[in-house]
Protein backbone atom coordinates (compact mmCIF):
# COMPACT_ATOMS: atom_id res chain seq x y z
CA UNK A 1 0.00 0.00 0.00
CA UNK A 2 2.30 2.65 -1.25
CA UNK A 3 1.65 6.35 -1.18
CA UNK A 4 -2.04 6.07 -0.35
CA UNK A 5 -2.62 4.92 -3.90
CA UNK A 6 -5.64 2.80 -3.09
CA UNK A 7 -8.76 4.34 -4.45
CA UNK A 8 -11.85 3.94 -2.30
CA UNK A 9 -13.61 2.03 -5.04
CA UNK A 10 -10.83 -0.55 -5.10
CA UNK A 11 -10.91 -1.14 -1.38
CA UNK A 12 -14.68 -1.44 -1.56
CA UNK A 13 -14.48 -3.89 -4.45
CA UNK A 14 -11.94 -6.11 -2.72
CA UNK A 15 -13.89 -6.02 0.54
CA UNK A 16 -17.11 -7.05 -1.18
CA UNK A 17 -15.23 -9.78 -3.01
CA UNK A 18 -13.73 -11.13 0.22
CA UNK A 19 -17.18 -11.00 1.84
CA UNK A 20 -18.68 -12.96 -1.06
CA UNK A 21 -15.96 -15.59 -0.74
CA UNK A 22 -16.66 -15.96 2.97
CA UNK A 23 -20.43 -16.02 2.60
CA UNK A 24 -20.38 -18.66 -0.11
CA UNK A 25 -17.81 -20.78 1.71
CA UNK A 26 -19.71 -20.68 5.02
CA UNK A 27 -23.21 -21.24 3.69
CA UNK A 28 -22.72 -23.65 0.82
CA UNK A 29 -21.98 -27.24 1.73
CA UNK A 30 -22.83 -28.99 -1.49
CA UNK A 31 -19.75 -30.71 -2.83
CA UNK A 32 -20.96 -30.16 -6.36
CA UNK A 33 -21.32 -26.39 -5.95
CA UNK A 34 -18.02 -26.08 -4.07
CA UNK A 35 -16.31 -28.07 -6.80
CA UNK A 36 -17.79 -25.77 -9.39
CA UNK A 37 -16.57 -22.78 -7.39
CA UNK A 38 -13.06 -24.26 -7.35
CA UNK A 39 -13.17 -24.74 -11.10
CA UNK A 40 -14.30 -21.14 -11.56
CA UNK A 41 -11.42 -19.99 -9.38
CA UNK A 42 -8.89 -21.96 -11.43
CA UNK A 43 -10.25 -20.52 -14.66
CA UNK A 44 -10.39 -17.07 -13.12
CA UNK A 45 -6.66 -17.20 -12.34
CA UNK A 46 -5.83 -18.00 -15.95
CA UNK A 47 -8.35 -15.49 -17.31
CA UNK A 48 -6.97 -12.77 -15.04
CA UNK A 49 -3.52 -13.08 -16.61
CA UNK A 50 -4.98 -13.41 -20.08
CA UNK A 51 -7.08 -10.29 -19.42
CA UNK A 52 -3.95 -8.32 -18.58
CA UNK A 53 -2.44 -9.44 -21.85
CA UNK A 54 -5.52 -8.81 -23.99
CA UNK A 55 -6.84 -5.68 -22.35
CA UNK A 56 -3.68 -3.91 -21.34
CA UNK A 57 -1.07 -5.03 -23.81
CA UNK A 58 -3.48 -5.44 -26.73
CA UNK A 59 -2.27 -8.95 -27.58
CA UNK A 60 -4.07 -12.25 -27.94
CA UNK A 61 -2.84 -15.67 -26.86
CA UNK A 62 -4.39 -18.81 -28.26
CA UNK A 63 -2.17 -21.08 -26.20
CA UNK A 64 -3.06 -20.41 -22.59
CA UNK A 65 -4.60 -23.84 -22.18
CA UNK A 66 -1.10 -25.10 -22.98
CA UNK A 67 0.48 -23.04 -20.19
CA UNK A 68 -2.26 -24.23 -17.83
CA UNK A 69 -1.44 -27.78 -18.89
CA UNK A 70 2.30 -27.25 -18.46
CA UNK A 71 1.73 -26.27 -14.84
CA UNK A 72 -0.52 -29.27 -14.28
CA UNK A 73 1.87 -31.75 -15.88
CA UNK A 74 4.94 -30.23 -14.21
CA UNK A 75 3.29 -30.69 -10.84
CA UNK A 76 2.06 -34.17 -11.72
CA UNK A 77 5.42 -35.42 -12.97
CA UNK A 78 7.60 -33.73 -10.37
CA UNK A 79 5.52 -35.00 -7.45
CA UNK A 80 4.73 -38.54 -8.64
CA UNK A 81 8.08 -39.37 -10.24
CA UNK A 82 10.53 -37.39 -8.20
CA UNK A 83 8.60 -37.12 -4.97
CA UNK A 84 9.03 -33.38 -4.84
CA UNK A 85 7.05 -31.29 -2.41
CA UNK A 86 3.90 -30.10 -4.27
CA UNK A 87 4.58 -26.46 -3.44
CA UNK A 88 8.10 -26.70 -4.81
CA UNK A 89 6.73 -28.43 -7.93
CA UNK A 90 4.29 -25.55 -8.37
CA UNK A 91 7.10 -23.03 -8.26
CA UNK A 92 9.34 -25.01 -10.63
CA UNK A 93 6.45 -25.47 -13.05
CA UNK A 94 5.76 -21.74 -13.01
CA UNK A 95 9.42 -20.88 -13.64
CA UNK A 96 9.69 -23.38 -16.49
CA UNK A 97 6.47 -22.20 -18.11
CA UNK A 98 7.60 -18.60 -17.74
CA UNK A 99 10.84 -19.41 -19.56
CA UNK A 100 8.99 -21.13 -22.41
CA UNK A 101 6.58 -18.20 -22.75
CA UNK A 102 9.52 -15.80 -22.75
CA UNK A 103 11.26 -17.78 -25.50
CA UNK A 104 8.14 -17.77 -27.69
CA UNK A 105 7.19 -14.18 -26.92
CA UNK A 106 10.58 -12.62 -27.48
CA UNK A 107 10.75 -13.02 -31.27
CA UNK A 108 7.01 -12.70 -31.93
CA UNK A 109 6.37 -9.59 -29.83
CA UNK A 110 9.08 -7.64 -31.64
CA UNK A 111 6.79 -7.73 -34.67
CA UNK A 112 3.68 -5.64 -34.98
CA UNK A 113 0.38 -7.38 -35.44
CA UNK A 114 -0.98 -10.60 -34.10
CA UNK A 115 2.10 -12.74 -34.42
CA UNK A 116 1.85 -13.73 -30.79
CA UNK A 117 -1.58 -15.25 -31.49
CA UNK A 118 -0.05 -17.35 -34.26
CA UNK A 119 2.95 -18.32 -32.16
CA UNK A 120 0.87 -19.34 -29.17
CA UNK A 121 -1.61 -21.21 -31.34
CA UNK A 122 1.29 -23.36 -32.58
CA UNK A 123 2.80 -23.67 -29.14
CA UNK A 124 -0.51 -24.78 -27.62
CA UNK A 125 -0.86 -27.52 -30.21
CA UNK A 126 2.73 -28.66 -29.70
CA UNK A 127 2.26 -28.84 -25.94
CA UNK A 128 -0.95 -30.82 -26.36
CA UNK A 129 0.75 -33.21 -28.76
CA UNK A 130 3.62 -33.72 -26.35
CA UNK A 131 1.18 -34.54 -23.53
CA UNK A 132 -0.30 -37.21 -25.79
CA UNK A 133 2.84 -38.61 -27.36
CA UNK A 134 5.61 -38.39 -24.75
CA UNK A 135 4.11 -41.35 -22.95
CA UNK A 136 7.33 -42.20 -21.07
CA UNK A 137 6.78 -39.05 -19.04
CA UNK A 138 3.10 -38.22 -19.44
CA UNK A 139 1.53 -41.69 -19.70
CA UNK A 140 -0.03 -40.46 -22.94
CA UNK A 141 -3.82 -40.16 -23.24
CA UNK A 142 -4.45 -42.32 -20.18
CA UNK A 143 -2.86 -39.67 -17.99
CA UNK A 144 -1.10 -39.51 -14.64
CA UNK A 145 -2.89 -40.79 -11.54
CA UNK A 146 -2.43 -40.48 -7.81
CA UNK A 147 -1.06 -36.98 -7.72
CA UNK A 148 -0.68 -36.04 -4.06
CA UNK A 149 -2.96 -33.38 -2.63
CA UNK A 150 -1.61 -30.10 -1.35
CA UNK A 151 -1.32 -29.61 2.35
CA UNK A 152 -1.14 -26.43 4.30
CA UNK A 153 0.28 -26.41 7.79
CA UNK A 154 -0.22 -30.16 8.13
CA UNK A 155 -3.82 -30.01 6.88
CA UNK A 156 -4.35 -32.04 3.73
CA UNK A 157 -6.53 -30.14 1.28
CA UNK A 158 -8.27 -33.30 0.21
CA UNK A 159 -11.88 -32.20 -0.24
CA UNK A 160 -13.76 -29.53 -2.14
CA UNK A 161 -14.39 -27.42 0.91
CA UNK A 162 -10.79 -27.29 2.05
CA UNK A 163 -9.57 -26.57 -1.45
CA UNK A 164 -12.15 -23.82 -1.78
CA UNK A 165 -10.63 -22.05 1.23
CA UNK A 166 -7.21 -22.21 -0.37
CA UNK A 167 -7.99 -21.26 -3.93
CA UNK A 168 -10.35 -18.34 -3.48
CA UNK A 169 -8.01 -16.40 -1.18
CA UNK A 170 -5.35 -17.05 -3.83
CA UNK A 171 -7.65 -15.48 -6.43
CA UNK A 172 -8.27 -12.56 -4.08
CA UNK A 173 -4.54 -11.97 -3.72
CA UNK A 174 -4.04 -12.30 -7.48
CA UNK A 175 -6.77 -9.73 -8.13
CA UNK A 176 -5.15 -7.43 -5.60
CA UNK A 177 -1.73 -7.78 -7.22
CA UNK A 178 -3.15 -7.30 -10.71
CA UNK A 179 -4.84 -4.13 -9.49
CA UNK A 180 -1.53 -2.94 -8.08
CA UNK A 181 0.16 -3.62 -11.39
CA UNK A 182 -2.46 -1.72 -13.33
CA UNK A 183 -2.17 1.29 -11.04
CA UNK A 184 1.61 1.34 -11.19
CA UNK A 185 3.95 3.15 -13.53
CA UNK A 186 4.20 -0.07 -15.53
CA UNK A 187 0.43 -0.42 -15.69
CA UNK A 188 0.06 3.09 -17.01
CA UNK A 189 2.58 2.24 -19.69
CA UNK A 190 0.68 -0.93 -20.57
CA UNK A 191 -2.64 0.82 -20.70
CA UNK A 192 -1.10 3.39 -23.01
CA UNK A 193 0.46 0.86 -25.33
CA UNK A 194 -2.71 -1.21 -25.51
CA UNK A 195 -4.56 1.78 -26.86
CA UNK A 196 -1.87 3.79 -28.58
CA UNK A 197 1.60 2.38 -29.14
CA UNK A 198 2.83 5.68 -30.54
CA UNK A 199 2.01 7.48 -27.33
CA UNK A 200 3.72 4.84 -25.22
CA UNK A 201 6.85 4.85 -27.36
CA UNK A 202 6.95 8.66 -27.28
CA UNK A 203 7.00 8.46 -23.50
CA UNK A 204 10.03 6.18 -23.60
CA UNK A 205 8.28 2.87 -22.99
CA UNK A 206 10.12 -0.08 -24.49
CA UNK A 207 6.98 -1.43 -26.09
CA UNK A 208 8.25 -4.89 -26.98
CA UNK A 209 9.69 -5.50 -23.53
CA UNK A 210 6.55 -4.38 -21.74
CA UNK A 211 4.42 -6.74 -23.82
CA UNK A 212 6.84 -9.57 -23.24
CA UNK A 213 6.65 -8.95 -19.51
CA UNK A 214 2.86 -9.16 -19.39
CA UNK A 215 2.77 -12.20 -21.62
CA UNK A 216 5.28 -14.04 -19.44
CA UNK A 217 3.39 -13.03 -16.31
CA UNK A 218 0.12 -14.31 -17.76
CA UNK A 219 1.74 -17.63 -18.67
CA UNK A 220 3.12 -17.96 -15.13
CA UNK A 221 -0.34 -17.34 -13.67
CA UNK A 222 -1.79 -19.98 -15.98
CA UNK A 223 0.89 -22.45 -14.90
CA UNK A 224 0.19 -21.82 -11.21
CA UNK A 225 -3.51 -22.40 -11.82
CA UNK A 226 -2.61 -25.62 -13.65
CA UNK A 227 -0.57 -26.85 -10.70
CA UNK A 228 -3.49 -26.19 -8.39
CA UNK A 229 -5.72 -28.09 -10.81
CA UNK A 230 -3.42 -31.13 -10.75
CA UNK A 231 -3.38 -31.28 -6.96
CA UNK A 232 -7.11 -30.68 -6.72
CA UNK A 233 -8.22 -33.32 -9.22
CA UNK A 234 -5.19 -35.57 -8.43
CA UNK A 235 -5.29 -36.78 -12.01
CA UNK A 236 -4.24 -35.20 -15.29
CA UNK A 237 -4.68 -36.28 -18.88
CA UNK A 238 -4.28 -34.22 -22.06
CA UNK A 239 -7.94 -33.71 -22.93
CA UNK A 240 -8.75 -30.64 -20.80
CA UNK A 241 -5.74 -28.71 -22.12
CA UNK A 242 -6.58 -28.57 -25.81
CA UNK A 243 -7.39 -25.72 -28.14
CA UNK A 244 -11.03 -25.66 -27.01
CA UNK A 245 -9.98 -24.50 -23.54
CA UNK A 246 -7.80 -21.75 -25.02
CA UNK A 247 -10.85 -20.46 -26.88
CA UNK A 248 -12.96 -20.83 -23.77
CA UNK A 249 -10.45 -18.80 -21.75
CA UNK A 250 -10.36 -16.09 -24.37
CA UNK A 251 -14.15 -16.02 -24.40
CA UNK A 252 -14.14 -15.57 -20.62
CA UNK A 253 -12.03 -12.45 -20.98
CA UNK A 254 -14.17 -11.04 -23.79
CA UNK A 255 -17.45 -11.79 -22.03
CA UNK A 256 -16.33 -10.43 -18.69
CA UNK A 257 -14.53 -7.42 -20.08
CA UNK A 258 -10.80 -6.99 -20.39
CA UNK A 259 -10.35 -3.48 -19.05
CA UNK A 260 -10.90 -4.20 -15.37
CA UNK A 261 -9.54 -6.93 -13.11
CA UNK A 262 -13.11 -7.98 -12.31
CA UNK A 263 -14.08 -8.69 -15.91
CA UNK A 264 -12.13 -11.95 -16.37
CA UNK A 265 -13.41 -13.11 -12.98
CA UNK A 266 -17.03 -12.62 -14.00
CA UNK A 267 -16.31 -14.15 -17.39
CA UNK A 268 -14.77 -17.23 -15.74
CA UNK A 269 -17.91 -17.61 -13.65
CA UNK A 270 -20.35 -17.21 -16.53
CA UNK A 271 -18.48 -19.47 -18.95
CA UNK A 272 -17.72 -22.21 -16.42
CA UNK A 273 -21.40 -22.38 -15.43
CA UNK A 274 -22.42 -22.33 -19.10
CA UNK A 275 -20.01 -25.18 -19.73
CA UNK A 276 -21.59 -27.25 -16.95
CA UNK A 277 -25.12 -26.52 -18.12
CA UNK A 278 -24.26 -27.54 -21.65
CA UNK A 279 -22.47 -30.67 -20.46
CA UNK A 280 -25.49 -31.74 -18.40
CA UNK A 281 -27.90 -31.04 -21.25
CA UNK A 282 -25.72 -33.07 -23.56
CA UNK A 283 -26.01 -36.02 -21.16
CA UNK A 284 -29.79 -35.77 -21.02
CA UNK A 285 -30.53 -34.78 -24.61
CA UNK A 286 -28.30 -36.64 -27.06
CA UNK A 287 -29.01 -34.07 -29.78
CA UNK A 288 -27.15 -31.45 -27.72
CA UNK A 289 -23.91 -33.39 -28.05
CA UNK A 290 -21.13 -31.25 -29.48
CA UNK A 291 -23.22 -28.13 -29.37
CA UNK A 292 -20.87 -26.71 -26.76
CA UNK A 293 -18.32 -25.45 -29.24
CA UNK A 294 -21.04 -23.79 -31.27
CA UNK A 295 -22.30 -22.10 -28.12
CA UNK A 296 -18.87 -20.62 -27.29
CA UNK A 297 -18.50 -19.35 -30.82
CA UNK A 298 -21.94 -17.78 -30.67
CA UNK A 299 -21.27 -16.17 -27.29
CA UNK A 300 -17.95 -14.80 -28.52
CA UNK A 301 -19.45 -13.32 -31.67
CA UNK A 302 -22.47 -11.87 -29.88
CA UNK A 303 -20.28 -10.12 -27.34
CA UNK A 304 -17.80 -8.81 -29.88
CA UNK A 305 -20.70 -7.38 -31.90
CA UNK A 306 -22.99 -6.03 -29.22
CA UNK A 307 -20.98 -5.55 -26.07
CA UNK A 308 -17.28 -5.48 -26.95
CA UNK A 309 -16.42 -3.91 -23.60
CA UNK A 310 -17.75 -7.01 -21.79
CA UNK A 311 -20.10 -7.34 -18.84
CA UNK A 312 -17.87 -5.36 -16.50
CA UNK A 313 -16.89 -2.12 -18.19
CA UNK A 314 -14.63 0.56 -16.76
CA UNK A 315 -16.28 3.80 -15.79
CA UNK A 316 -14.65 6.02 -18.36
CA UNK A 317 -14.95 5.37 -22.02
CA UNK A 318 -13.72 7.22 -25.01
CA UNK A 319 -16.38 9.40 -26.57
CA UNK A 320 -18.53 9.35 -23.48
CA UNK A 321 -19.68 12.87 -22.69
CA UNK A 322 -17.94 14.48 -19.73
CA UNK A 323 -19.92 13.50 -16.72
CA UNK A 324 -21.60 16.29 -14.83
CA UNK A 325 -20.54 15.06 -11.44
CA UNK A 326 -16.88 14.09 -11.48
CA UNK A 327 -15.75 11.93 -8.59
CA UNK A 328 -13.70 13.79 -6.01
CA UNK A 329 -10.47 14.63 -7.77
CA UNK A 330 -7.34 12.88 -6.58
CA UNK A 331 -4.59 15.37 -6.01
CA UNK A 332 -1.63 15.34 -8.32
CA UNK A 333 0.65 13.93 -5.62
CA UNK A 334 -1.67 11.00 -5.11
CA UNK A 335 -1.38 10.02 -8.73
CA UNK A 336 2.38 10.25 -8.75
CA UNK A 337 2.40 8.46 -5.43
CA UNK A 338 0.89 5.40 -7.08
CA UNK A 339 3.49 5.40 -9.71
CA UNK A 340 6.60 4.12 -8.00
CA UNK B 1 25.66 28.66 -40.75
CA UNK B 2 28.24 26.47 -39.10
CA UNK B 3 27.46 24.65 -35.91
CA UNK B 4 29.22 26.14 -32.92
CA UNK B 5 30.32 24.57 -29.67
CA UNK B 6 26.90 24.84 -28.07
CA UNK B 7 25.29 22.68 -30.69
CA UNK B 8 23.05 20.12 -28.98
CA UNK B 9 21.71 18.14 -31.91
CA UNK B 10 23.59 17.65 -35.14
CA UNK B 11 22.57 15.82 -38.30
CA UNK B 12 25.09 15.45 -41.08
CA UNK B 13 24.17 14.13 -44.52
CA UNK B 14 21.36 11.96 -43.22
CA UNK B 15 19.76 9.80 -45.88
CA UNK B 16 16.54 7.86 -45.43
CA UNK B 17 14.86 5.54 -47.89
CA UNK B 18 11.31 4.24 -48.00
CA UNK B 19 11.97 1.10 -49.99
CA UNK B 20 13.78 2.47 -53.03
CA UNK B 21 12.43 6.00 -52.71
CA UNK B 22 14.92 8.38 -51.19
CA UNK B 23 12.97 10.50 -48.71
CA UNK B 24 15.93 12.37 -47.21
CA UNK B 25 18.77 13.09 -49.61
CA UNK B 26 21.51 14.08 -47.23
CA UNK B 27 20.00 16.41 -44.67
CA UNK B 28 22.38 18.35 -42.46
CA UNK B 29 21.22 20.59 -39.68
CA UNK B 30 21.99 21.49 -36.10
CA UNK B 31 20.17 22.81 -33.10
CA UNK B 32 21.98 24.82 -30.47
CA UNK B 33 21.21 24.69 -26.78
CA UNK B 34 18.32 27.02 -25.91
CA UNK B 35 17.22 27.64 -29.49
CA UNK B 36 13.96 27.15 -31.31
CA UNK B 37 14.71 25.88 -34.78
CA UNK B 38 11.94 25.57 -37.34
CA UNK B 39 11.92 22.95 -40.06
CA UNK B 40 9.53 24.17 -42.73
CA UNK B 41 8.45 23.03 -46.14
CA UNK B 42 5.55 21.66 -48.10
CA UNK B 43 3.83 18.35 -47.59
CA UNK B 44 6.16 15.50 -48.45
CA UNK B 45 9.33 17.57 -48.21
CA UNK B 46 10.71 15.24 -45.53
CA UNK B 47 10.05 17.21 -42.37
CA UNK B 48 8.35 14.45 -40.43
CA UNK B 49 10.76 11.91 -41.84
CA UNK B 50 13.60 13.94 -40.37
CA UNK B 51 11.98 13.92 -36.94
CA UNK B 52 11.17 10.22 -37.15
CA UNK B 53 14.78 9.49 -38.09
CA UNK B 54 16.00 11.40 -35.03
CA UNK B 55 13.54 9.51 -32.82
CA UNK B 56 14.58 6.11 -34.07
CA UNK B 57 11.21 5.45 -35.69
CA UNK B 58 12.64 5.40 -39.20
CA UNK B 59 15.94 3.71 -40.00
CA UNK B 60 18.72 5.87 -41.40
CA UNK B 61 20.73 4.46 -44.28
CA UNK B 62 23.64 6.90 -44.27
CA UNK B 63 24.88 9.91 -42.35
CA UNK B 64 25.39 10.75 -38.71
CA UNK B 65 23.08 12.01 -35.98
CA UNK B 66 24.45 13.07 -32.63
CA UNK B 67 23.15 14.54 -29.41
CA UNK B 68 26.03 16.39 -27.75
CA UNK B 69 28.46 14.18 -29.58
CA UNK B 70 26.67 10.97 -28.67
CA UNK B 71 25.48 8.98 -31.67
CA UNK B 72 21.74 8.47 -32.13
CA UNK B 73 22.01 6.29 -35.19
CA UNK B 74 20.40 2.89 -34.81
CA UNK B 75 18.87 3.51 -31.40
CA UNK B 76 15.36 2.34 -30.51
CA UNK B 77 12.71 5.01 -29.81
CA UNK B 78 12.78 4.41 -26.07
CA UNK B 79 16.58 4.66 -26.02
CA UNK B 80 16.38 8.02 -27.77
CA UNK B 81 13.90 9.21 -25.17
CA UNK B 82 16.30 8.05 -22.49
CA UNK B 83 19.02 10.26 -23.95
CA UNK B 84 16.76 13.27 -23.53
CA UNK B 85 14.93 13.74 -26.82
CA UNK B 86 11.16 13.73 -26.58
CA UNK B 87 8.84 14.00 -29.52
CA UNK B 88 5.34 15.35 -29.62
CA UNK B 89 4.23 13.13 -32.47
CA UNK B 90 2.07 14.31 -35.32
CA UNK B 91 -1.58 13.74 -34.55
CA UNK B 92 -0.90 14.18 -30.82
CA UNK B 93 -1.01 10.51 -29.88
CA UNK B 94 -2.59 10.98 -26.52
CA UNK B 95 -4.19 8.00 -24.80
CA UNK B 96 -7.88 8.77 -25.10
CA UNK B 97 -9.10 6.37 -22.45
CA UNK B 98 -6.72 7.54 -19.77
CA UNK B 99 -7.31 10.66 -17.74
CA UNK B 100 -5.48 13.87 -18.50
CA UNK B 101 -3.49 13.39 -15.33
CA UNK B 102 -2.48 9.83 -16.22
CA UNK B 103 -1.42 10.97 -19.69
CA UNK B 104 0.83 13.58 -18.14
CA UNK B 105 2.35 11.18 -15.64
CA UNK B 106 2.94 8.70 -18.46
CA UNK B 107 5.32 11.27 -19.91
CA UNK B 108 7.50 10.89 -16.83
CA UNK B 109 7.69 7.12 -17.28
CA UNK B 110 11.48 6.93 -17.35
CA UNK B 111 11.95 9.48 -14.60
CA UNK B 112 9.62 7.57 -12.30
CA UNK B 113 11.64 4.47 -12.95
CA UNK B 114 14.64 6.46 -11.82
CA UNK B 115 12.62 7.28 -8.68
CA UNK B 116 12.54 11.03 -9.24
CA UNK B 117 9.13 11.12 -7.62
CA UNK B 118 9.41 14.48 -5.90
CA UNK B 119 10.71 16.26 -8.98
CA UNK B 120 8.00 14.67 -11.13
CA UNK B 121 5.34 15.89 -8.73
CA UNK B 122 6.79 19.38 -8.92
CA UNK B 123 6.82 19.34 -12.71
CA UNK B 124 3.26 18.07 -12.78
CA UNK B 125 2.12 21.05 -10.73
CA UNK B 126 4.16 23.41 -12.89
CA UNK B 127 2.75 22.06 -16.15
CA UNK B 128 -0.81 22.07 -14.84
CA UNK B 129 -0.17 25.70 -13.91
CA UNK B 130 1.06 26.38 -17.42
CA UNK B 131 -2.07 24.91 -19.01
CA UNK B 132 -5.05 25.94 -16.87
CA UNK B 133 -7.43 24.01 -19.10
CA UNK B 134 -5.60 20.77 -18.32
CA UNK B 135 -5.75 21.57 -14.63
CA UNK B 136 -9.48 22.08 -14.94
CA UNK B 137 -10.09 18.86 -16.82
CA UNK B 138 -7.39 16.73 -15.28
CA UNK B 139 -9.71 13.90 -14.24
CA UNK B 140 -11.51 13.62 -17.54
CA UNK B 141 -10.67 11.09 -20.20
CA UNK B 142 -8.18 12.69 -22.55
CA UNK B 143 -10.30 11.62 -25.51
CA UNK B 144 -12.96 14.08 -24.40
CA UNK B 145 -10.69 17.09 -24.83
CA UNK B 146 -10.94 19.31 -27.88
CA UNK B 147 -8.24 19.21 -30.54
CA UNK B 148 -6.38 22.20 -29.14
CA UNK B 149 -6.57 20.87 -25.61
CA UNK B 150 -5.24 17.50 -26.74
CA UNK B 151 -2.33 19.26 -28.39
CA UNK B 152 -1.56 21.07 -25.15
CA UNK B 153 -1.78 17.74 -23.35
CA UNK B 154 0.68 16.21 -25.82
CA UNK B 155 3.09 19.09 -25.25
CA UNK B 156 2.60 18.86 -21.50
CA UNK B 157 3.26 15.13 -21.54
CA UNK B 158 6.46 15.63 -23.49
CA UNK B 159 7.60 18.26 -20.99
CA UNK B 160 7.02 15.79 -18.14
CA UNK B 161 10.03 13.90 -19.47
CA UNK B 162 12.13 17.04 -18.89
CA UNK B 163 13.66 16.69 -22.33
CA UNK B 164 16.93 18.30 -23.32
CA UNK B 165 15.46 18.59 -26.78
CA UNK B 166 11.78 18.77 -27.61
CA UNK B 167 10.66 17.75 -31.08
CA UNK B 168 7.30 19.15 -32.15
CA UNK B 169 5.70 17.63 -35.23
CA UNK B 170 3.04 19.90 -36.73
CA UNK B 171 1.64 21.08 -33.41
CA UNK B 172 -0.88 23.41 -35.05
CA UNK B 173 -2.21 21.05 -37.69
CA UNK B 174 -5.98 21.02 -37.86
CA UNK B 175 -6.37 23.76 -35.27
CA UNK B 176 -8.29 26.99 -35.65
CA UNK B 177 -5.95 29.96 -36.20
CA UNK B 178 -6.57 31.35 -32.73
CA UNK B 179 -5.67 28.02 -31.11
CA UNK B 180 -2.68 27.64 -33.41
CA UNK B 181 -1.37 30.96 -32.17
CA UNK B 182 -1.96 29.94 -28.61
CA UNK B 183 0.09 26.78 -29.13
CA UNK B 184 2.93 28.66 -30.77
CA UNK B 185 2.87 31.23 -27.96
CA UNK B 186 3.28 28.33 -25.58
CA UNK B 187 6.23 27.12 -27.62
CA UNK B 188 7.82 30.55 -27.42
CA UNK B 189 7.19 30.52 -23.68
CA UNK B 190 9.03 27.21 -23.34
CA UNK B 191 12.16 28.70 -24.83
CA UNK B 192 12.06 31.37 -22.20
CA UNK B 193 12.25 28.54 -19.67
CA UNK B 194 15.32 27.14 -21.39
CA UNK B 195 13.83 24.29 -23.42
CA UNK B 196 15.49 23.61 -26.75
CA UNK B 197 13.00 22.94 -29.52
CA UNK B 198 13.02 21.60 -33.05
CA UNK B 199 9.71 22.57 -34.58
CA UNK B 200 8.26 21.07 -37.74
CA UNK B 201 5.53 23.13 -39.32
CA UNK B 202 3.63 23.59 -42.54
CA UNK B 203 2.57 26.96 -41.25
CA UNK B 204 5.77 28.67 -42.40
CA UNK B 205 4.99 32.22 -41.41
CA UNK B 206 3.78 31.45 -37.91
CA UNK B 207 6.56 29.02 -37.10
CA UNK B 208 9.35 31.29 -38.34
CA UNK B 209 7.94 34.01 -36.12
CA UNK B 210 8.58 32.00 -32.98
CA UNK B 211 11.81 30.35 -34.15
CA UNK B 212 15.35 31.70 -33.93
CA UNK B 213 16.51 29.94 -37.04
CA UNK B 214 14.93 27.90 -39.76
CA UNK B 215 15.63 25.31 -42.41
CA UNK B 216 13.54 25.05 -45.55
CA UNK B 217 13.17 21.50 -46.84
CA UNK B 218 12.23 20.63 -50.38
CA UNK B 219 11.92 17.05 -51.65
CA UNK B 220 14.30 15.69 -49.04
CA UNK B 221 16.92 18.44 -49.18
CA UNK B 222 17.69 21.56 -47.19
CA UNK B 223 17.36 24.31 -49.78
CA UNK B 224 17.60 27.32 -47.50
CA UNK B 225 18.71 28.02 -43.97
CA UNK B 226 19.30 30.97 -41.78
CA UNK B 227 17.96 33.20 -39.03
CA UNK B 228 14.18 33.37 -39.07
CA UNK B 229 13.93 37.07 -39.89
CA UNK B 230 16.19 36.57 -42.90
CA UNK B 231 14.11 33.67 -44.11
CA UNK B 232 10.94 35.67 -43.63
CA UNK B 233 12.38 38.44 -45.82
CA UNK B 234 13.61 35.97 -48.42
CA UNK B 235 11.64 36.39 -51.63
CA UNK B 236 11.71 32.70 -52.51
CA UNK B 237 10.22 31.86 -49.16
CA UNK B 238 7.63 34.57 -49.55
CA UNK B 239 6.72 33.41 -53.01
CA UNK B 240 6.58 29.76 -52.05
CA UNK B 241 4.59 30.58 -48.98
CA UNK B 242 2.11 32.76 -50.85
CA UNK B 243 1.90 30.26 -53.69
CA UNK B 244 1.06 27.53 -51.27
CA UNK B 245 -1.51 29.80 -49.79
CA UNK B 246 -3.26 30.17 -53.12
CA UNK B 247 -3.34 26.45 -53.65
CA UNK B 248 -4.84 25.91 -50.28
CA UNK B 249 -7.62 28.47 -50.75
Amino acid sequence: MRGGGWARSRILGLTLFAAAIFTFGLTVHSGYLLGMAVLIALHALVALGLGLLMGWAGQISLGHAGFYGLGAYASAILTTRFGLNPWLALVLGAVGTGLIAFAVGKPTLRLRGHYLAMGTLGLGLIIWTVFNQAATWTEGPSGIRDIPVLSLGGLALDNDQRFYWLIWPVVLVAVMLAGNLINSRMGRALRALGENEGAAAAAGVDVARAKLGVFTLSAVLASIAGSFYAHYVTFVNPSPFGFALSIQLMTMVVVGGEMTVWGPLVGAGVLTVLHQVLAISAQRIPAMEGLEVVAYGAVLVIFLLFRPQGLVAPLRRRGAPPRAAEPPAPRADEVVGEAS
Amino acid sequence: MTPDGRSLLRLSSVRVFYDSVEALKGVSLHVNEGEIVALVGANGAGKSTTLNAICGLTPVRAGEMTLQGQSLTGLRPDQVVRLGITQVPEGRQIVGEMTVLDNLVLGAYLRLRAREKAAVREDLERILGMFPILQERRNQAAGNLSGGEQQMLAVGRALMARPRLLLLDEPTIGLAPRLAHQILDTVAGLRAQGTTILLVEQNVLASLRVADRGYVLETGRVVLEGPSDELLRNRDVQRAYLGKDYEEV
